[in-house]
């Protein structure tokens, strides 16, 4: 069946059954591994013809709605804290602003480009290996019926977050520590994501998980809240400053996601947290390629439009 | 019409003549004759196109005559624009964004259909002066780029465009569907992506013969968002914050309307 629509901001037509089938395939990963989706997404539909700001800003405004369709079916389950997540949410505002600033003093210096891109390979196929191991040895323990050890540089890594000072406890994650630590870490997290671009889930889930010891489940729902008001602040500003927000795109793409982001959540309840780690990180080794891949195979052209890293 | 179909007997009233004519004076009238013909028969439609919720590009009617000794050229040019782009290059292994290059005076859509090709119908410095072809046009574009030769951005350039749908040259593709009293019968539709931009489109019809430009016409369109698609446009760049809060407040209602239908669902 072929329904075509026109976009007002995008200025193109494309059928609306291929659109919603885009957001329900990246709301599921949205509600089954709390990541954002943009990732996937923003090139999407820079493939169907959207021009590349628009399908950025536009993506930034689904999220929006797949997040909150998924936070929501996460804090029913008990998956959400409220606490850590305005925590992070905090730091990552304010890392978030410093990134900017980055962005613009590399841009300066020049080779910004391929500072992003380089530290974007480095750091995805970093998560991704040692997640991808990490859960792969996990499971094979479980299998055997051999006790999990924790690794070595973990345990010194969680002795020195316990030192930190003005502790306090996350009574929803059944965890306790200081929450400075929360918030230098949003701050982190906030400055890459501002780099690199993206929402920022793929780094966070993994620093919920490894460096702060939540329950798999419990990062999911609490990065997809997070997320919300992040995705919130980016819309609002693509409106205010680029006119670039489809209204019309966002409001297709979200009937789909808002519904995968259920899907995804309620599979993401009956899968183990080592099955759901590394199908995560096998989703950030594939990103990652595929990056690697945009940097070492020659364009179709040496021009490209303005406004994305690729 | 009915002057059109005056003028047309008129001209085949100076075939009929053309014995008891001499050679000049036949030449004389045929030139006075054809362009009133020519240009009365050269129709565009539609003159305006509406870009609707529901709009997926479409297709210009464009017919016209042409004597059999003409080869028509017929163009499809967009409004000329500053354009600001990304430039690629290679830093050892990796291909990255090195810096930006501007073309001035480029158009942001440009169609050629020819009968023949280009070269074969008039010398390079008029098809240069009547902006036909690639070449010509890349001579009249004017490009800033730190790195790269005019030459090499403006093939890129022609490249990026016509990987969009967006620039077109397709020698041959003017070909007559019938000839009727000595005149030959065009009938042609040009594509209109959906992604074309909204504005004013000049369509050109030239006739060559003999290596020379002997006709010129040319007709106006205008694409134009209304309704639907022109409400929304003006909300998003007229008022912006307005448009920005909307689009935030309908994603959480959805995000959460459709979490709540779900657990309701799920508790049953």
């Amino acid at each position: 069946m072929h329904l075509s629509i026109y976009l007002p901001i995008a200025g193109t037509s494309v059928n609306v059954f291929l659109l919603i089938a885009l957001g329900l395939f990246v709301g599921s990963l949205s509600g089954l591994f709390g990541v954002g989706g943009g990732f996937l997404l923003t090139p999407l539909l820079i493939a169907i013809g959207i021009p590349p700001t628009v399908a950025a800003a536009s993506d930034s405004n689904q999220i929006v709605a797949a997040t909150c369709s998924g936070t929501y079916a996460h804090w029913k389950m008990g998956h959400v804290d409220i606490k850590m997540g305005l925590l992070l949410l905090t730091g990552g505002i304010c890392g978030g602003m410093l990134g900017v600033e980055i962005i613009k003093l590399l841009r300066q210096v020049g080779n910004a480009d391929f500072l992003i891109k380089i530290s974007y390979v480095l750091f995805l196929s970093l998560i991704g290996t040692f997640m991808f191991q990490e859960s792969f040895r996990t499971l094979h323990r479980y299998r055997r019926k051999r006790p999990e050890k924790p690794l070595r540089e973990e345990a010194r890594f969680h002795q020195f977050t316990q030192k930190l000072p003005l502790k306090t406890a996350f009574p929803r994650s059944g965890t306790r520590f200081s929450f400075l630590l929360p918030l230098i870490l949003g701050f982190l997290v906030g400055i890459l994501a501002a780099i690199m671009g993206l929402g920022g889930g793929f780094i966070m889930v993994p620093i919920l998980i490894y460096i702060l010891r939540l329950p798999m489940h419990m990062a999911i729902g609490t990065n997809l809240f997070q997320e919300i008001f992040l995705c919130i602040n980016v819309t609002f500003m693509q409106a205010l400053i680029n006119h670039t927000v489809d209204f019309v795109l966002a409001l297709i793409l979200l009937i789909g996601s808002t519904l995968g982001a259920q899907l995804g959540a309620a599979i993401s309840n009956r899968l183990k947290a080592d099955q759901l780690k590394i199908l995560l990180s096998a989703i950030i080794l594939l990103v990652m390629l595929n990056m690697l891949r945009g940097l070492l195979v020659p364009p179709h052209t040496l021009i490209s439009i303005k406004g994305i890293h690729s | 019409m009915n002057r059109c179909r005056k003028n047309l007997a008129l001209y085949l009233l100076l075939f009929l003549l053309v014995p008891s004519l001499s050679t000049r004076a036949r030449y004389r009238s045929f030139q006075e004759i054809i362009p009133v013909v020519l240009g009365e028969q050269f129709s565009v439609l539609p003159k305006q196109i509406d870009i609707t919720f529901f709009y997926h590009g479409g297709n210009i009617q464009v017919d016209f005559l042409a004597p059999p000794e003409y080869d028509p050229v017929l163009v499809l040019e967009g409004e000329s624009d500053s354009m600001v782009l990304n430039r690629k290059g290679r830093v050892g292994i990796f291909w990255l964004n090195l810096d930006e290059v501007e073309l001035k005076n480029a158009p942001h859509v440009y169609h050629i259909y020819s009968s023949k090709h280009l070269s074969q119908l008039a010398p390079d410095q008029l098809l240069a002066t009547l902006r036909l072809g690639y070449d010509a046009l890349g001579k009249d574009i004017e490009v800033r780029s730190d790195a790269l030769e005019k030459e090499v951005v403006f093939s890129e350039f022609v490249k990026f465009q016509e990987r969009s749908g967006m620039y077109r040259m397709v020698n041959g593709s003017l070909q007559p569907f019938k000839r009727e009293n000595g005149l030959e019968h065009y009938s042609f539709q040009i594509p209109i992506s959906s992604a074309m931009p909204v504005g004013r489109y000049r369509i050109k019809l030239f006739y060559f013969y003999e290596n020379r430009c002997v006709q010129e016409f040319s007709e106006t369109i205008i694409l134009q968002k209304v309704g639907f698609t022109s409400f929304i446009t003006k909300l998003a760049f007229e008022h912006a914050s307005l448009y920005g809060i909307l689009a935030i407040v309908v994603a959480v209602v959805m995000g959460f309307s459709i979490g709540f239908l779900f657990s309701l669902f799920k508790r049953r």
